[in-house]
């Protein structure tokens, strides 16, 4: 009887903080953010195959409404990953993102392929990183 | 001499059916993905800095407590609690075959679907299931199963099953055994699985077909039949203990997990050889084939506090010391490649003038500069690791008078680190798990990429909202501390069990509470490092 009670408090001290960590956890699966925390936008110039001004890293807050303009010397499509998104750009018109930043994360920003169409994914290097923080 | 006839029979088998593969995977078409790290996406955002300082200073800190708290335990050999679950009546039914026979079939079956999605299955990584089952559930899934819950790869490993199977059906129709049982020299340790471990790494961590569905299902096959010519030539349970290199890590890593198998009559462990006994006292624990030998009334399934099964009470051999060493350096490794900091370094190598020469003759003979560098790094991190980890042991030799040499504590200690390691893993994957592993939902329906839709799960879009960032910062945090307190607990332990005086055990750990305060921080440190793709 001993035994018992001294295996169940010491498997138990050790359980507990995991307990607490998956309860916080499943508390947070499919919980959507609901303030909307504004409008943010960008404005990016795409040349020689890299963003001018050498930007890599743009942040916004989770709720946000994100905007992202695009201007690229040559034709190239742009997806960015985990949202899925992809735009096409072509040279001498901008083109025009929009999305709600529902999900925190750090997403890159990858072309599929300068100059020439590309499906599947191919995709030549990240052009940027959008971080997406808690509000 | 009709020994030698079968060895060369089934040898020429093996080696034609490794050919015929290696054939088929040749005449496929090759694309690359490019990825870093082996297969999937991680959208992690960076630990930030203040919860990085945070879990430094708690890990610092409780490490204190931790061993004020110890300083006053009673040192005797004293063996940690357990429940026994077939004492339970609700739980007999684990034991029964009936349950451990369909789950058996039921691996096996998926190692077939693997391999046939893999050869028969579309091409690209992201519809066809044998990269996303491979490396997101089956290598990060199955580690945290293995470490939280127990070793359930003895269950499951479809290697084992086929070859007992076979074994069975051979035995059945030749009354002749299918083992060799060849003898193997007395201190081989577990050699074969240090190489093959490191060739797994180096799949995992620099090959860029690793996310190749066809590439992948052929390095099974070959994989599965040197396993299968190392059983029957060693015998199964020798090959699983020293060359199956999944069973050795999985075993290694479930020393920590919540469950154990025992037997409490150590004749029936007497004819393990020393160099793979388990390092336990009078009882044999997680020894399946004396667990499958033994009688109902000494086996027991018991259910123990975590991370008990990495206390040792005698040093492990060298060959275990090195593949622990080995494992946790590429899970640091893993973590290391995705940062700025390798960037900068592969940047730095490509620039150096000196190196220019070696460079440009790597690039001539056509081996692909990126892989050429990970694979020099693959090799150099585990070396550094281990001359870090044997510079802290002789220290803290010299800190217990010189009472053991430096390699005996090397060898008692490397067991203590494997905590700080495996919370580092969780950190790390558990939103890969979580993302990445999504994809078997739409994979289930389509394994082979063909369009079909068995289950109706497939088109499916990933949702990538399922676990919040503060969720993962704070998971990771309190899981790297948690893994650091639980391994400075298991080094003193050790300790005091070892030293027999508490004083020159508490000097002995000095040294070694650096060294995993060192380990932490780096672990942490990694996390706070924004995810860049090579």
């Amino acid at each position: 009887m001993q035994d018992r009670v001294l295996v169940i408090s010491s498997v138990s001290i050790w359980v507990y903080p995991v307990w607490v960590l998956i309860a916080l956890l499943l508390c947070n699966v499919g919980v959507s953010v609901a303030q909307p925390a504004g409008s943010e936008s960008f404005d990016f110039t795409i040349q020689k195959r890299s963003i001018v001004g050498d930007v890599k890293t743009i942040r916004v807050t989770q709720g946000s409404q994100v905007v992202v303009r695009w201007n690229s010397d040559e034709a190239t499509v742009l997806h960015v990953h985990g949202y899925d998104l992809k735009i096409e750009v072509k040279p001498g018109a901008v083109a025009e993102m929009r999305f709600e930043a529902h999900a925190t994360g750090r997403y890159p920003v990858t072309s599929h392929g300068f100059g020439e169409k590309s499906g599947g994914h191919g995709h030549h290097g990240t052009l940027l990183y959008i971080e997406i923080y808690p509000n | 001499m009709a020994i030698t006839v079968r060895c060369s029979t089934l040898k020429s088998i093996r080696i034609d059916v490794a050919l015929i593969c290696c054939a088929a995977a040749a005449a496929t078409v090759v694309s690359p993905a490019g990825y870093g790290h082996a297969f999937g996406q991680r959208y992690d955002l960076p630990l930030p800095f203040a919860l990085y300082l945070i879990g430094a200073g708690a890990a610092v800190l409780l490490s204190f407590i931790v061993i004020a708290l110890l300083l006053r335990t009673d040192t005797r050999a004293k063996r940690y609690p357990t429940l026994d679950l077939t004492r339970l009546r609700g739980l007999r039914w684990i034991t029964k075959s009936g349950i451990v026979s369909i789950v058996r079939c039921a691996s096996v079956g998926l190692y077939v679907l693997v391999l046939v999605s893999g050869f028969y299955g579309n091409e690209s990584p992201f519809k066809n299931l044998a990269p996303t089952f491979v490396w997101v559930i089956w290598w990060v899934g199955i580690v945290f199963i293995v470490a939280l819950i127990g070793n359930v790869w003895r269950l499951l490993n479809p290697w084992l099953v086929i070859i007992d199977w076979t074994e069975r059906g051979y035995r059945h129709l030749t009354k002749r055994n299918l083992y060799v049982n060849l003898r193997l020299p007395a201190n081989t340790g577990v050699w074969p699985a240090v190489i093959l471990f490191l060739g797994f790494a180096w799949m995992e961590l620099v090959w860029s077909h690793s996310d190749h569905p066809s590439s992948l299902a052929t390095v099974i096959v070959i994989y599965s039949a040197f396993t299968w010519l190392g059983m029957i030539l060693f015998g199964r349970e020798q090959w699983l203990r020293r060359g199956e290199v999944f069973s050795v890590v999985f075993g290694l890593l479930s020393r920590f997990s919540l469950t154990e198998v025992r037997v409490v009559n150590t004749q029936v462990c007497q004819g393990c050889p020393p160099d793979i006994r388990p390092a336990i006292q009078e009882d044999c624990v997680n020894c399946y084939d004396g667990f499958a030998r033994a009688g109902a009334s000494v086996r027991q399934l018991n259910l123990r506090p975590w991370a008990v099964g990495l206390l040792i009470q005698k040093p492990i051999h060298v060959s275990m010391m090195i593949f622990t060493l080995m494992l946790l350096s590429t899970v640091s490794f893993d973590g290391i490649l995705e940062t700025p900091l390798w960037q900068g370094i592969v940047e730095w190598i490509l620039s150096a003038p000196f190196l220019r020469s070696l460079l440009l003759s790597v690039r001539t003979i056509g081996v692909d500069l990126s892989t050429f560098i990970k694979s020099v790094a693959l090799i150099v991190v585990p070396i550094l690791f281990l001359m870090v980890y044997l510079f802290f042991c002789r220290l803290m030799s010299l800190a217990a008078s010189r009472q053991s040499n430096t390699l005996v504590i090397a060898r008692l200690f490397a067991f203590s680190l494997v905590p700080i390691a495996l919370a580092y893993h969780f950190a790390h994957y558990l939103s890969y798990l979580l993302l990445a592993g999504q994809m078997i939902i739409p994979l289930s329906s389509d394994p082979l990429g063909l369009g079909w839709n068995l289950f109706g799960t497939n088109p499916y879009r990933l949702r990538i909202d399922v676990v919040s960032a503060r969720m993962v910062w704070y998971t990771a945090v309190t899981a790297i501390v948690l893994g650091h307190i639980i391994a400075v607990y298991l080094a003193h332990v050790t300790a005091l069990k070892w030293f027999k005086s508490p004083r020159v055990a508490f000097y002995s750990q000095i040294p070694m509470l650096v060294l995993m305060v060192g380990y932490t921080v780096i672990s942490l440190w990694i996390l706070s490092q924004p995810v860049v793709e090579s």
